[in-house]
């Protein structure tokens, strides 16, 4: 089911938080399964037949879990359980993900391989694999507390995060779960939930959905593409993908902040980021703080272990070594990214997506090596910063969208003219399209997330920055509420030409 | 303000606000509908107020761009709509027999696409602009789940919806279904032109002239070929063929003729239609047609004119309109003393 639906609109959600809220009078055991049947149905709305899958992997990594645990100090027994739940895990996701694209890939070289029919991918398993490995992981290390069986259930199902993100950390969620005070309706988070979700909802039907055309269309045919149709591509998909991943987090934020639960954050303007490493901190922020936790810190320590152990020297003279940084940084960092490329796909578009962030990465650490002191950024530079970095996960975007390897260098040739250089503005869509792109470009760079505008609230876990002293911030004021409720009023509207959420398909 | 108060004052705004848009969809429709609309309007009225006439022509978009009623030797009115197949024609029907006195000869005349697929129009057009309602919709619906076709259900619309919730969103006209008509007619754009579309249909009664447009054919041959050429072979779906011979038995059984007539394609058309679709097409008339009373068929061959009578391969153009109305004029002469006396519409050189 889809938060932008009518039916998740106007059915779903206001049963599922009235029987949450009702049934917590009984028991918040009881309101607690009502959560986890929500969810489920949430889940099975396109596919029953994927929750029994769901199901079956919350119950092998719960005990996996407990096994963990129960082998606390017998360690080698433990880490032997750890690595075959997540190897477990990996493979399941390996199955269903890549199996099929691998075959056929291999299927291209040799012709007796057998092509196996295609693998139906059922919703949000990168989601709820990833969540559950690193509950695995934690397990492992002794960090988790909450062992609560309904507690674990509902950290892995609570709908406002199953099927998108953000990946939950357990340390997070489970004991707010625990904590009874969740269960009890509080008009305030009520309230501020109400406020995200109708400020996503509204960037998800106002803003990303009506790109959508153009950007199906473009990819369709994108040999066809002039450069100015193909530069107005690129720039209506990253426009696209930002603003429907932007608005899904706020509504995911707002949804569980209904229920009295506070996700951390997830997205956090990163088209104003000056720098990649800035970007990949306020892009999918949960997706990479589990890839830096479980991924890049582990293989870095490695490697740092490795040289001293060897002593090839780790410190800052080392890593601005040709082999130092190229160990120390480079290698660590294409790991990550390749994976967190394909963590999103298993074509091949996908791997040169993450590579290429790889690529970016290195660069830019590199240059922070080389510049340690940096002057302090004037305006101008910042600018200049901002503009450069967004060019860059540009290009990134057009291998992350398009259906094709080819089909990306079809793009990229229109952008550099070699399609034709024509400055045809009919290339650029309507009047309409253009002034709605200058619209977003003003929202992206001219005002305020939502996490500044509702710094007040404390919207996710951690600090928000506030928003620029010139913006009002939100409070729940007669001028709020009438905005708001206009917002809604717009939002709702533009559910008659809702499309799925980009991130849906990871 | 307390938390509470700020709530029920958005939940407040966003129904009002919600409230005012369905008021605007469902009442101010001229405003910012598509084309279709008006004629839909006008096509109503007629049978709303029971002014069909004599003669009523049900079919789709080639019949409604060929039969001029004002040709024709009765009272007559041009019900037949584009983008529209049996199953609403066979709701037409139904309406039409609520008047007192309904129209005592039928002409059916359905392209061969028609028989052979359900589209978004159930919705998109059939219930937006009025002409299903939402018991029609769980009617079909009803009849497609005892024929066990599934067709609708694999129809996606933008809403995300299927369903008994896509019927009443539509049927109702639940504003979001109309906001991209809106948008792109910018609220109140379309107005006057859907004022003119709709005063020119009631004008000609029914009729509706189609736009020369030589890149409207499906293969830019030089001679535009229609759509009808696309099609790789006739295979009527469950749905259509039950609605089909449901109105033969709807107008049967209150005693209006009803004779099935083929509207003319284009040479060009016919010349690139894959071999066995015309012969299945007429078997397929027959077979609906059979020994119903007071239904005859007079579909005996897909037909074909010249090309210069279309604009595109499929719709005839107003001189082409003209002609074929008064050859089916004469056929109607025939019928008035004869129901099922044959007519042969089929191109002839004197013509």
């Amino acid at each position: 089911m889809l938060f932008s639906s009518l039916i998740f609109v106007f059915g779903f959600l206001p049963l599922a938080l009235a029987g949450f809220f009702l049934t917590a009078r009984l028991g918040t055991r009881l309101a607690g399964c009502w959560l986890v049947g929500a969810s489920l149905v949430f889940y099975g709305w396109w596919s029953p037949p994927a929750v029994l899958l769901l199901l079956a992997s919350i119950a092998f990594n719960y005990a996996c879990a407990w096994a963990i645990i129960a082998l606390e100090t017998r360690p080698a027994a433990q880490a032997t359980v750890t690595g075959i739940g997540v190897v477990c895990n990996v493979a399941a996701l390996g199955y269903y993900k890549y199996l099929f694209s691998l075959i056929a890939f291999l299927h291209g070289f040799y012709h007796g391989l057998a092509m196996i029919d295609p693998i139906i991918l059922p919703l949000g398993i990168s989601f709820f694999t990833f969540t559950q490995i690193g509950y695995l992981i934690d397990c492992k290390a002794g960090l988790t507390r909450d062992r609560d069986p309904l507690n674990y259930l509902l950290f892995v199902t609570f709908f406002p995060h199953l099927i998108a993100g953000p990946i939950l950390h357990n340390r997070d969620i489970m004991p707010q779960f625990a904590d009874r005070r969740t269960y009890r309706l509080d008009s305030e988070n009520l309230a501020i939930g109400l406020t995200f979700f109708i400020i996503g909802l509204l960037k998800k039907t106002a803003c990303a959905d009506p790109l959508s055309a153009i950007v199906q269309q473009g990819y369709a045919d994108p040999a066809a593409l002039d450069a100015v149709g193909a530069w107005n591509l690129a720039l209506s998909y990253s426009l696209q993908l930002y603003f429907d991943f932007s608005g899904y987090s706020d509504m995911a934020i707002g949804l569980a902040r209904m229920m009295n639960i506070t996700f951390p954050r997830n997205f956090e303007s990163p088209y104003k980021a000056t720098n990649i490493i800035a970007y990949w901190q306020r892009w999918h922020i949960s997706l990479t703080t589990f890839l830096t936790s479980y991924v890049y810190t582990p293989v870095a320590l490695a490697v740092m272990r490795y040289r001293s152990r060897h002593r090839l020297g780790i410190n800052r003279a080392a890593q601005q070594t040709p082999a130092g940084f190229a160990s120390m940084f480079a290698a660590p960092l294409l790991i990550t990214m390749v994976l967190a490329g394909i963590w999103h796909g298993s074509g091949l578009t996908f791997l040169i997506f993450g590579a290429l962030h790889g690529v970016y990465l290195c660069i830019c650490h590199a240059w922070r090596l080389a510049h340690p002191n940096p002057p302090p950024a004037t305006p101008a530079l910042r600018l200049g910063c901002v503009a450069l970095t967004y060019l860059s996960v540009l290009l990134g975007s057009i291998f992350f969208r398009a259906p094709s390897v080819t089909a990306a260098l079809h793009v990229l040739a229109g952008m550099t003219g070699l399609h034709g250089a024509t400055l045809s503005l009919a290339s650029a869509g309507s009047q309409m399209h253009l002034l709605h792109m200058a619209l977003l470009y003003a929202i992206v760079w001219g005002m305020p997330n939502s996490l500044q505008i509702m710094a007040r609230t404390r919207p996710v876990i951690g600090p928000v920055e506030p928003a620029p002293a010139w913006f009002p911030a939100w409070s729940p004021t007669w001028y709020a509420a009438a905005a708001i409720g206009l917002a809604a009023s717009l939002a709702v509207l533009g559910l008659g030409g809702t499309t799925e959420f980009l991130y849906f398909q990871f | 303000m307390t938390p509470r108060r700020y709530t029920l004052i958005v939940l407040a705004v966003a129904t009002l606000g919600l409230a005012a848009a369905w008021l605007f969809a469902n009442r101010l429709g001229m405003a910012f509908l598509e084309s279709g609309y008006p004629i839909v309007v006008a096509k109503h009225a007629v049978v709303a107020h029971c002014q069909a006439g004599e003669v009523a022509i049900l079919g789709d978009s080639r019949a409604e761009a060929a039969v001029i009623p004002a040709e024709l030797p009765l009272p007559a009115a041009n019900l037949a709509l584009g983008a529209t197949g049996p199953v609403e024609s066979y709701f037409t029907a139904r309406a039409l027999l609520r008047c007192p006195q309904p129209p005592k000869l039928v002409i059916y005349a359905h392209s061969i696409e028609a028989f052979q697929t359900v589209g978004q129009g159930i919705w998109q057009r059939g219930a937006r602009f009025g002409l299903l309602s939402f018991t029609d919709l769980r009617d079909i619906a009803a009849t497609a789940a005892t024929l066990h076709d599934t067709t609708l259900d694999q129809i996606s619309t933008n809403d995300g919806l299927s369903g008994i919730l896509r019927d009443l969103a539509y049927s109702t006209g639940f504003p979001s279904v109309f906001l991209p008509s809106a948008l792109q007619a910018r609220l109140f754009g379309r107005w006057q032109s859907n004022l003119r579309v709709r005063d020119a249909v009631s004008t000609a009664r029914g009729h509706v002239v189609y736009p020369d447009d030589p890149s409207a054919g499906a293969t830019g041959h030089d001679a535009p070929i229609g759509r009808d050429a696309t099609i790789g072979r006739f295979a009527p779906i469950p749905l259509e063929t039950h609605y089909t011979k449901a109105t033969f038995a709807l107008l049967s059984q209150a005693g209006v003729d009803t004779v099935v007539i083929p509207i003319p394609l284009a040479r060009a058309t016919l010349a690139a239609l894959q071999p066995g679709v015309a012969a299945a097409t007429v078997a397929f008339i027959a077979d609906q047609t059979h020994g119903i009373p007071h239904v005859s068929d007079d579909f005996t061959a897909v037909i074909a004119w010249p090309d210069r009578y279309f604009v595109d391969g499929s719709h005839m153009n107003k001189a082409g309109a003209t002609l074929f109305s008064r050859r089916l004029a004469a056929c109607v002469t025939t019928w008035r003393s004869t129901p099922a006396a044959p007519c042969d519409l089929a191109w002839q050189d004197g013509d």
